[in-house]
């Protein structure tokens, strides 16, 4: 028992007499390294989730652009969903950040299906559908991300979009 | 008078705080500042892509109508829209308006068009002394269609007799 109460007493002796260990100067420096994490994080992470809805951004545009199109342009056999598709593609490609992640042979894994007014998936798309009809959109885009942050695993985000239409038939 | 400054000076209440404030300064400078800047290239950004949009939407609607003369319209839109925009004094930076097909010349029903603007935004706030200034070039692009009216008819019913 003594021995131990020894012990920690030289310990102490130790610290109190180590020149360095005894310096309590510089104490804001440690505040500030253990706050800098917490700050990049904050800081970096806002970059990201901007990046995010810029891409979540662009799919929407397309989507609604491929809704209103289809909802217009609807015969049957007349393939408006590839051009349906064509459209949120481009969409998609006039944001920088999609428009990088091709150029660096990256696959999009862009998908378009369409949903009748059970939640019936109908293939090819809304062309097969009767005169107002109500149908939907859903586009959902699998893409490579960058992180700002060079080491950082590369991992896939998965964003989706969904709009609702319905065929629009002439009286 | 001399002793008070010596006082003040020889005073080492507060030193911490002061040169802790004096560290952070430029930091703080530089983020209320570029938080501005931020915020002016988003806002200039923003009516880049409403004028874009609105002038594709007019061509979309107009097209048919009036023809290849929408293009006229379709640019005074898009100055327009960055005139508006407070943060554009004067000169807008606009470089250039481009349309796919070329003067939209010969678009049937429902094939798809482009508008291309770039904006060229000057930046001197960054680097206040350079022969050169930097710019920042924006780009936006949309692609939409020639909207013709629904293409698909519901049978007439027949009249009963």
């Amino acid at each position: 028992m003594a021995t131990l109460v020894e012990e920690q007493r030289s310990e102490t002796r130790f610290l109190r007499e180590n020149r360095f260990l005894k310096d309590q100067r510089g104490s804001t420096l440690i505040q500030f390294i253990l706050l800098l994490p917490v700050f990049l994080i904050v800081v970096l992470g806002a970059v990201e989730v901007w990046k995010v809805l810029s891409v979540k951004q662009s799919l929407h545009a397309g989507t609604y652009q491929a809704t209103r199109y289809l909802t217009l342009y609807n015969e049957p056999r007349s393939n408006a969903e590839i051009d349906a598709f064509n459209l949120i593609q481009t969409a998609l490609l006039n944001n920088g950040l999609v428009a990088d992640a091709v150029q660096r042979g990256e696959s999009l894994n862009l998908r378009v299906v369409y949903y009748d007014r059970f939640g019936r998936q109908v293939e090819p798309g809304p062309t097969i559908l009767d005169c107002d009809e109500p149908f939907t959109v859903r586009a959902t885009l699998s893409m490579p991300w960058m992180t700002i942050v060079p080491w950082l695993p590369s991992i896939r985000v998965n964003i989706g979009d969904e709009h609702n239409g319905h065929v629009e038939c002439g009286r | 008078m001399m002793t008070w400054w010596r006082n003040w000076l020889r005073d080492q209440r507060g030193a911490v705080d002061l040169i802790q404030f004096a560290l952070i300064l430029p930091i703080m400078i530089l983020i209320i500042f570029g938080s501005y800047e931020i915020w002016r290239l988003v806002s200039v950004k923003q009516s880049l892509y409403a004028g874009t949009y609105q002038a594709a939407r007019y061509v979309s609607l107009n097209y048919l109508i009036d023809g290849p003369a929408v293009q006229a319209v379709a640019d005074e839109i898009i100055v327009k829209e960055l005139t508006n925009n407070a943060l554009l004094s004067g000169d807008t930076g606009l470089q250039s308006i481009e349309y796919t097909p070329a003067g939209l010349a010969g678009l049937r029903p429902y094939q798809f068009f482009r508008i291309r603007t770039t904006l060229r935004l000057p930046w001197p706030v960054i680097i206040p002394f350079l022969p050169t200034q930097p710019s920042i070039t924006l780009v936006e692009q949309q692609t939409s269609f020639v909207e013709a009216g629904p293409t698909r008819f519901l049978p007439t019913p027949t009249p009963t007799p």
